[in-house]
């Protein structure tokens, strides 16, 4: 049995003359990190909305352990179990990490119409809470406004956040970009940390990271597949270097 | 349950002073600032409740006025058939007692904010802003046309509801009656925001999308606010129309929402205790300088300006402390 989590089939999507994706093809492999890469404008980011269904796509299939979820809203999909970051942090600013972190948990639960108890104070968030800050290094911090962390403590907030719940596809949009080395070294072990527990689609713009960590690339050049392969296979590959790696 | 100390002390020294204004009043012969408080109050729930909205859901709602009129003509319609004898629509009853027609006014502003909700927070932003002007309006008009209960000119009631133990049209206990709905309604409100449901409303204001990737349906819980905010709006317009012992349009009219905003800015958005001395002040100056010039807002444009850019939390963020209040 092949053991793909997630399949994308022909994926397209406009916005107005632009066409940001053309017949877009994925197929993630069960317990692999996927990565996908390509230049700028190449329709990375408008692919990874479409599958955490913040963009329905114009024609399409999307299907996540064999069900039909092109047309599904995105936070059932999150329940689903896809978790996704942003390329730029999207986190609760004017909250605390630890209002945060306690905001995703409560999140993944069926309803939170409760109007008198502590948000703090519930027992799914006491059990969960600091477990959660820890895997992320960040229980120290647990106290701190979230605008005031470092721009690395933010990524690492989000992706912690991202994790509750214990997602089964983990989608990463760029989580490196603008960490300083240090920062790249400590997201690259978290990620194969996680990789071990769940599936991971990361988009990256270091090339480094993405043929250290990726058990597959797929290449995405103006909105459509360019290539899909091993990471070998992808260096070697002519028309990836031309469009994209740089012919050296 | 209020962490910071400086906060603590304002919340208890406001608490102390509503509690023994009409006490001081009377003592100074000043009876008449009695019955303005109880409209101070009454304003001060319907801020509050707006307050939910804005400063907690992000939901920037110009039709809150909607609600308080609604729950105004609710009283005011069930008053006028009881008075007459005549059943509405020739099979309910009408009614003067307080509980049955302060509940009946809040289950029915619910209900039309639970309408006004659902189709309005289909839309954002300035679209939002429009729809629930528009159906504020639309209210209005619809009770400039009830040519039964007066249509543009209102209605007058007779008295107030009547009540076992409490007798309304006194003044003095009508305060206190205000006081409890007011204390309560906000210490619910406090918990409210405090709460579960309240880190959620937070969050849809503060990231909306990055809030439903994590796997919320903001939709309905913004919903369950409107419901929630214009439930208190509707206490208000019932103890309103008690108060002044007369209801009209007016009560509804999109100034009354433009003025329970401002309110809520000079009060402090988002501090929920801040729209309380938002609507002292603002009612206090509408009072004082009316007496002088009927252009008294001339005077009151340059303050809210001031307010505005100086603190950003209102007048309550000055008292209480802008680092606390800046939650």
């Amino acid at each position: 049995m092949i053991e793909n989590l997630l399949q994308v089939k022909g994926l397209c999507k406009s916005f107005g003359a632009v066409q940001a994706n053309k017949n877009f093809n994925i197929d993630i492999m069960r317990g692999s990190v996927h990565a996908l890469i390509g230049p700028n404008g190449a329709g990375k980011t408008t692919a990874l909305n479409q599958l955490s269904g913040e963009l329905i796509p114009d024609t399409g299939l999307i299907t996540f352990e064999g069900q039909n979820i092109t047309r599904l809203k995105s936070y059932r999909r999150s329940r689903l179990g896809i978790a996704r970051s942003f390329q730029i942090t999207s986190i609760f600013e004017k909250m605390t990490v630890e209002e945060n972190m306690a905001l995703s948990i409560i999140s993944k639960s069926g309803h939170n119409f409760r109007f008198w108890q502590n948000g703090l104070l519930t027992s799914q968030v006491r059990t969960e809470l600091g477990d959660a800050l820890e895997s992320v290094g960040l229980f120290e911090r647990k106290d701190v406004k979230a605008r005031h962390l470092s721009h690395g403590e933010k990524k690492q907030l989000e992706v912690g956040m991202a994790l509750s719940g214990k997602p089964k596809l983990l989608m990463l949009d760029e989580p490196m970009a603008g960490m300083g080395p240090g920062g790249t070294v400590e997201m690259s072990k978290l990620i194969l940390r996680l990789k071990e527990t769940m599936t991971i689609l990361l988009v990256e713009h270091d090339m480094e990271v993405v043929f250290a960590l990726a058990d597959t690339i797929t290449v995405l050049v103006s909105g459509e597949t360019l290539a899909r392969g091993k990471p070998e296979a992808i260096r070697a590959n002519e028309f990836v270097r031309a469009a994209y790696l740089g012919d050296d | 349950m209020i962490d910071n100390k400086r906060k603590k002390t304002v919340v208890l020294i406001g608490t102390i002073c509503l509690i023994l204004l009409p006490v001081v009043a009377t003592i100074l012969g000043h009876e008449y600032f009695i019955s303005l408080f109880s409209r101070i109050l009454i304003y001060s729930l319907a801020a509050v409740s707006l307050d939910l909205l804005l400063g907690f859901g992000g939901l920037v709602s110009l039709g809150h006025a909607a609600f308080v009129g609604v729950g105004g003509y609710v009283v005011g319609i069930l008053f006028y058939h009881a008075y007459e004898a005549e059943p509405i629509f020739g099979i309910i009853p009408g009614s003067e007692n307080a509980l049955i027609a302060i509940p009946c006014a809040v289950l029915i502003s619910a209900l039309f904010a639970l309408i006004i909700g659902a189709l309005s927070l289909r839309t954002k932003g300035m679209h939002f802003i429009m729809i629930t002007l528009a159906f504020a309006q639309m209210i209005f008009y619809f009770s400039v046309g009830l040519e039964k209960y007066g249509g543009d000119d209102g209605l007058s009631l007779y008295s107030r509801n009547q009540m076992a133990i409490l007798d309304l049209s006194d003044d003095l206990q009508f305060y206190y009656f205000c006081l409890f709905f007011l204390f309560t309604f906000v210490f619910f409100i406090y918990r409210l925001v405090h709460s579960r449901f309240g880190l959620v409303i937070r969050g849809v204001s503060l990231n909306e999308r990055r809030l439903q990737t994590l796997g919320v349906n903001s939709y309905n819980y913004k919903l369950v606010c409107f419901v929630i905010a214009g439930s208190g709006a509707g206490l208000a317009g019932a103890l309103l129309a008690n108060q002044a012992e007369y209801i009209s349009p007016g009560m509804m009219h999109w100034t009354l929402s433009g003025e329970l905003m401002v309110m809520v800015l000079l009060g402090g958005l988002g501090t929920i205790f801040g729209p309380i001395i938002g609507s002292i002040i603002f009612i206090l100056m509408e009072d004082i300088l009316g007496m002088y010039t009927e252009h008294w807002m001339v005077y009151m444009g340059p303050f809210l300006v001031f307010v505005v850019i100086f603190a950003p939390k209102g007048l309550f963020g000055l008292l209480a402390g802008k680092k606390d209040s800046d939650d």
